[in-house]
Protein backbone atom coordinates (compact mmCIF):
# COMPACT_ATOMS: atom_id res chain seq x y z
CA UNK A 1 0.00 0.00 0.00
CA UNK A 2 2.40 3.06 -1.24
CA UNK A 3 1.85 5.61 0.04
CA UNK A 4 -0.73 5.10 3.05
CA UNK A 5 0.82 6.32 6.17
CA UNK A 6 0.53 3.52 8.49
CA UNK A 7 2.88 2.85 11.52
CA UNK A 8 2.36 2.11 15.53
CA UNK A 9 0.92 4.78 16.43
CA UNK A 10 -2.38 3.85 14.40
CA UNK A 11 -2.95 0.89 16.38
CA UNK A 12 -4.90 1.36 19.50
CA UNK A 13 -5.48 -1.47 21.96
CA UNK A 14 -8.98 -0.03 23.31
CA UNK A 15 -10.33 -1.31 26.79
CA UNK A 16 -13.91 0.11 28.01
CA UNK A 17 -15.52 0.86 24.96
CA UNK A 18 -19.25 1.24 25.78
CA UNK A 19 -20.45 1.99 22.34
CA UNK A 20 -19.79 2.61 18.66
CA UNK A 21 -19.81 6.23 19.32
CA UNK A 22 -17.15 6.12 21.86
CA UNK A 23 -15.03 3.90 20.12
CA UNK A 24 -15.32 5.56 16.57
CA UNK A 25 -13.83 8.81 18.28
CA UNK A 26 -10.85 7.42 19.91
CA UNK A 27 -9.88 6.24 16.45
CA UNK A 28 -10.84 9.21 15.21
CA UNK A 29 -9.12 11.97 17.45
CA UNK A 30 -5.72 9.98 17.40
CA UNK A 31 -5.82 10.76 13.52
CA UNK A 32 -6.37 14.32 14.04
CA UNK A 33 -3.90 14.18 16.41
CA UNK A 34 -1.57 13.19 13.71
CA UNK A 35 -2.73 15.41 11.64
CA UNK A 36 -3.87 12.97 9.29
CA UNK A 37 -7.07 13.90 8.93
CA UNK A 38 -9.15 17.64 9.35
CA UNK A 39 -11.11 18.31 12.30
CA UNK A 40 -14.27 18.04 10.83
CA UNK A 41 -13.18 14.20 10.43
CA UNK A 42 -14.69 12.66 13.35
CA UNK A 43 -18.10 14.34 12.79
CA UNK A 44 -18.07 13.53 9.57
CA UNK A 45 -17.19 9.43 10.99
CA UNK A 46 -20.06 9.48 13.57
CA UNK A 47 -22.67 11.01 11.56
CA UNK A 48 -21.52 9.12 8.40
CA UNK A 49 -22.10 5.51 10.53
CA UNK A 50 -25.26 6.79 12.19
CA UNK A 51 -26.91 6.80 8.42
CA UNK A 52 -25.00 4.36 6.93
CA UNK A 53 -23.59 1.75 9.42
CA UNK A 54 -19.96 -0.17 8.72
CA UNK A 55 -19.98 -2.97 10.21
CA UNK A 56 -19.27 -5.81 8.49
CA UNK A 57 -21.11 -9.39 9.66
CA UNK A 58 -17.84 -11.79 8.55
CA UNK A 59 -19.38 -15.11 10.03
CA UNK A 60 -16.41 -15.02 12.36
CA UNK A 61 -14.87 -11.94 14.06
CA UNK A 62 -16.95 -9.34 12.86
CA UNK A 63 -15.24 -5.71 11.76
CA UNK A 64 -16.34 -2.28 11.06
CA UNK A 65 -14.63 0.12 8.50
CA UNK A 66 -15.53 3.46 9.09
CA UNK A 67 -14.12 6.15 6.68
CA UNK A 68 -15.58 9.45 5.51
CA UNK A 69 -15.78 11.96 2.23
CA UNK A 70 -12.20 12.90 1.20
CA UNK A 71 -12.73 16.03 1.93
CA UNK A 72 -11.75 15.75 5.49
CA UNK A 73 -8.58 14.16 4.61
CA UNK A 74 -4.95 15.47 4.91
CA UNK A 75 -2.88 12.22 4.07
CA UNK A 76 -4.03 8.76 2.91
CA UNK A 77 -3.93 6.96 6.06
CA UNK A 78 -5.52 4.06 8.03
CA UNK A 79 -5.86 3.69 11.86
CA UNK A 80 -6.86 0.54 13.65
CA UNK A 81 -8.83 -0.34 16.87
CA UNK A 82 -8.78 -3.45 18.59
CA UNK A 83 -11.72 -3.74 21.05
CA UNK A 84 -10.75 -5.53 24.28
CA UNK A 85 -14.39 -6.80 24.81
CA UNK A 86 -17.01 -6.49 21.69
CA UNK A 87 -18.42 -3.46 20.83
CA UNK A 88 -22.06 -3.70 19.31
CA UNK A 89 -22.09 -1.61 15.74
CA UNK A 90 -24.86 -1.57 13.31
CA UNK A 91 -24.78 -3.81 10.27
CA UNK A 92 -23.88 -2.17 6.68
CA UNK A 93 -26.24 -4.44 4.73
CA UNK A 94 -28.79 -4.39 7.32
CA UNK A 95 -28.78 -0.78 9.39
CA UNK A 96 -31.55 -2.69 11.95
CA UNK A 97 -29.21 -5.26 12.96
CA UNK A 98 -26.28 -4.93 15.59
CA UNK A 99 -23.53 -6.96 15.25
CA UNK A 100 -20.83 -7.01 18.03
CA UNK A 101 -17.64 -5.78 16.57
CA UNK A 102 -13.78 -6.93 17.64
CA UNK A 103 -11.74 -4.76 14.74
CA UNK A 104 -11.96 -0.90 13.53
CA UNK A 105 -10.29 -0.15 10.29
CA UNK A 106 -10.95 3.49 9.75
CA UNK A 107 -9.79 4.52 6.27
CA UNK A 108 -8.53 8.02 6.00
CA UNK A 109 -9.05 7.91 1.63
CA UNK A 110 -7.55 11.16 0.07
CA UNK A 111 -9.12 10.39 -3.64
CA UNK A 112 -12.31 9.39 -4.22
CA UNK A 113 -11.91 5.53 -6.24
CA UNK A 114 -8.75 5.75 -6.03
CA UNK A 115 -6.85 3.70 -3.11
CA UNK A 116 -7.99 0.45 -5.26
CA UNK A 117 -4.90 -1.68 -3.76
CA UNK A 118 -5.07 -0.45 -0.05
CA UNK A 119 -8.95 -0.83 -0.52
CA UNK A 120 -8.62 -4.43 -1.66
CA UNK A 121 -6.11 -6.15 0.69
CA UNK A 122 -8.57 -4.55 3.73
CA UNK A 123 -11.32 -6.39 1.62
CA UNK A 124 -8.95 -9.37 1.56
CA UNK A 125 -7.89 -9.05 5.58
CA UNK A 126 -11.71 -9.08 6.17
CA UNK A 127 -12.00 -12.44 4.37
CA UNK A 128 -8.85 -14.07 5.89
CA UNK A 129 -10.27 -15.08 9.29
CA UNK A 130 -7.52 -16.94 10.81
CA UNK A 131 -5.51 -13.60 10.52
CA UNK A 132 -7.88 -11.66 11.96
CA UNK A 133 -8.75 -13.98 14.98
CA UNK A 134 -4.74 -13.83 15.22
CA UNK A 135 -4.56 -9.98 15.52
CA UNK A 136 -7.38 -9.74 17.77
CA UNK A 137 -5.84 -12.21 20.07
CA UNK A 138 -2.76 -10.28 20.50
CA UNK A 139 -2.64 -8.25 23.59
CA UNK A 140 0.70 -6.88 22.00
CA UNK A 141 0.53 -3.31 20.03
CA UNK A 142 3.44 -3.63 18.17
CA UNK A 143 2.59 -7.37 17.12
CA UNK A 144 -0.67 -6.08 15.87
CA UNK A 145 1.07 -3.60 13.94
CA UNK A 146 3.81 -6.11 12.55
CA UNK A 147 0.71 -8.34 11.47
CA UNK A 148 -1.04 -5.54 9.53
CA UNK A 149 1.66 -4.87 7.75
CA UNK A 150 2.44 -8.22 6.82
CA UNK A 151 -1.41 -8.28 5.21
CA UNK A 152 -1.77 -4.98 4.06
CA UNK A 153 1.50 -3.61 2.85
CA UNK B 1 -23.48 -2.77 -23.73
CA UNK B 2 -24.76 -2.86 -19.94
CA UNK B 3 -24.16 -0.36 -17.75
CA UNK B 4 -23.92 -1.33 -14.02
CA UNK B 5 -24.74 1.16 -10.99
CA UNK B 6 -23.03 0.54 -7.90
CA UNK B 7 -23.39 2.49 -4.84
CA UNK B 8 -22.14 2.41 -1.36
CA UNK B 9 -22.59 5.16 1.54
CA UNK B 10 -19.81 7.56 0.74
CA UNK B 11 -19.36 6.07 -2.68
CA UNK B 12 -15.80 6.04 -2.57
CA UNK B 13 -14.98 3.10 -0.71
CA UNK B 14 -16.59 -0.23 -0.66
CA UNK B 15 -18.37 0.22 -4.11
CA UNK B 16 -14.71 1.33 -6.02
CA UNK B 17 -13.79 -2.75 -4.81
CA UNK B 18 -17.48 -4.22 -5.57
CA UNK B 19 -17.17 -1.91 -8.91
CA UNK B 20 -13.64 -3.70 -9.38
CA UNK B 21 -14.63 -7.42 -8.66
CA UNK B 22 -17.60 -6.63 -11.32
CA UNK B 23 -15.65 -5.38 -13.47
CA UNK B 24 -12.83 -8.62 -13.39
CA UNK B 25 -15.71 -11.43 -13.49
CA UNK B 26 -16.96 -9.28 -16.45
CA UNK B 27 -13.89 -9.79 -18.31
CA UNK B 28 -13.39 -13.33 -17.17
CA UNK B 29 -16.82 -13.72 -18.81
CA UNK B 30 -16.39 -11.81 -22.07
CA UNK B 31 -19.37 -9.49 -20.92
CA UNK B 32 -18.87 -6.00 -22.25
CA UNK B 33 -19.94 -3.77 -19.34
CA UNK B 34 -19.73 -0.11 -18.19
CA UNK B 35 -19.28 0.44 -14.02
CA UNK B 36 -20.43 3.34 -12.06
CA UNK B 37 -20.08 4.58 -8.89
CA UNK B 38 -22.41 6.95 -6.80
CA UNK B 39 -23.23 7.49 -3.33
CA UNK B 40 -26.55 5.79 -1.67
CA UNK B 41 -28.39 9.19 -1.56
CA UNK B 42 -27.79 9.91 -5.25
CA UNK B 43 -28.98 6.32 -6.26
CA UNK B 44 -32.99 7.42 -7.27
CA UNK B 45 -31.85 10.08 -9.30
CA UNK B 46 -28.90 8.24 -11.32
CA UNK B 47 -30.34 4.72 -11.56
CA UNK B 48 -32.87 5.30 -14.62
CA UNK B 49 -29.62 5.39 -16.80
CA UNK B 50 -28.40 2.19 -15.86
CA UNK B 51 -29.61 -1.40 -16.20
CA UNK B 52 -28.46 -3.08 -12.55
CA UNK B 53 -27.86 -1.18 -9.48
CA UNK B 54 -25.62 -3.16 -6.71
CA UNK B 55 -25.22 -1.42 -2.98
CA UNK B 56 -22.85 -2.57 -0.16
CA UNK B 57 -25.24 -0.71 1.99
CA UNK B 58 -28.78 -1.49 1.89
CA UNK B 59 -30.90 0.62 -0.52
CA UNK B 60 -33.59 2.25 0.93
CA UNK B 61 -33.56 5.67 -0.99
CA UNK B 62 -36.89 5.21 -2.86
CA UNK B 63 -38.42 3.03 -5.67
CA UNK B 64 -36.00 2.12 -8.66
CA UNK B 65 -37.07 0.21 -11.94
CA UNK B 66 -34.04 -1.47 -12.29
CA UNK B 67 -32.75 -4.49 -10.74
CA UNK B 68 -31.23 -4.72 -7.43
CA UNK B 69 -28.95 -6.96 -6.04
CA UNK B 70 -26.92 -6.16 -2.50
CA UNK B 71 -23.24 -7.21 -2.48
CA UNK B 72 -22.21 -6.93 0.92
CA UNK B 73 -20.89 -10.56 -0.02
CA UNK B 74 -18.55 -9.54 -2.39
CA UNK B 75 -16.66 -7.77 1.02
CA UNK B 76 -17.36 -10.21 3.65
CA UNK B 77 -16.54 -13.21 1.08
CA UNK B 78 -19.36 -15.06 2.38
CA UNK B 79 -21.23 -16.78 -0.88
CA UNK B 80 -19.20 -14.09 -3.24
CA UNK B 81 -19.36 -16.95 -6.16
CA UNK B 82 -23.19 -16.93 -5.68
CA UNK B 83 -23.90 -12.85 -5.48
CA UNK B 84 -20.92 -12.70 -8.57
CA UNK B 85 -23.06 -15.49 -10.67
CA UNK B 86 -26.53 -13.45 -9.83
CA UNK B 87 -24.78 -10.50 -10.87
CA UNK B 88 -23.41 -11.60 -14.01
CA UNK B 89 -26.58 -13.30 -14.52
CA UNK B 90 -28.30 -10.05 -15.11
CA UNK B 91 -25.35 -8.65 -17.51
CA UNK B 92 -25.57 -11.51 -20.29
Amino acid sequence: MEGIKFDSRQVLMLKGMENDEQDLSAVADVMCEMGLVKETYKQAILDREKEFPTGLNTGGCNIAIPHADVTHVNEASICVGILEEPVMFHAMDEPEDLIPVKMVIMLALKEAHSHLDMLQKVVELIQDQAVVKQIVETREKEMVCQLLKEKLF
Amino acid sequence: MKRVLVACGNGIATSTVVATKIREACENHGIAVMVSQCKLLEVESKADDFDLLVTTGKFTGGSVSVPVVGAINLLTGINEEATLEEILGYLK
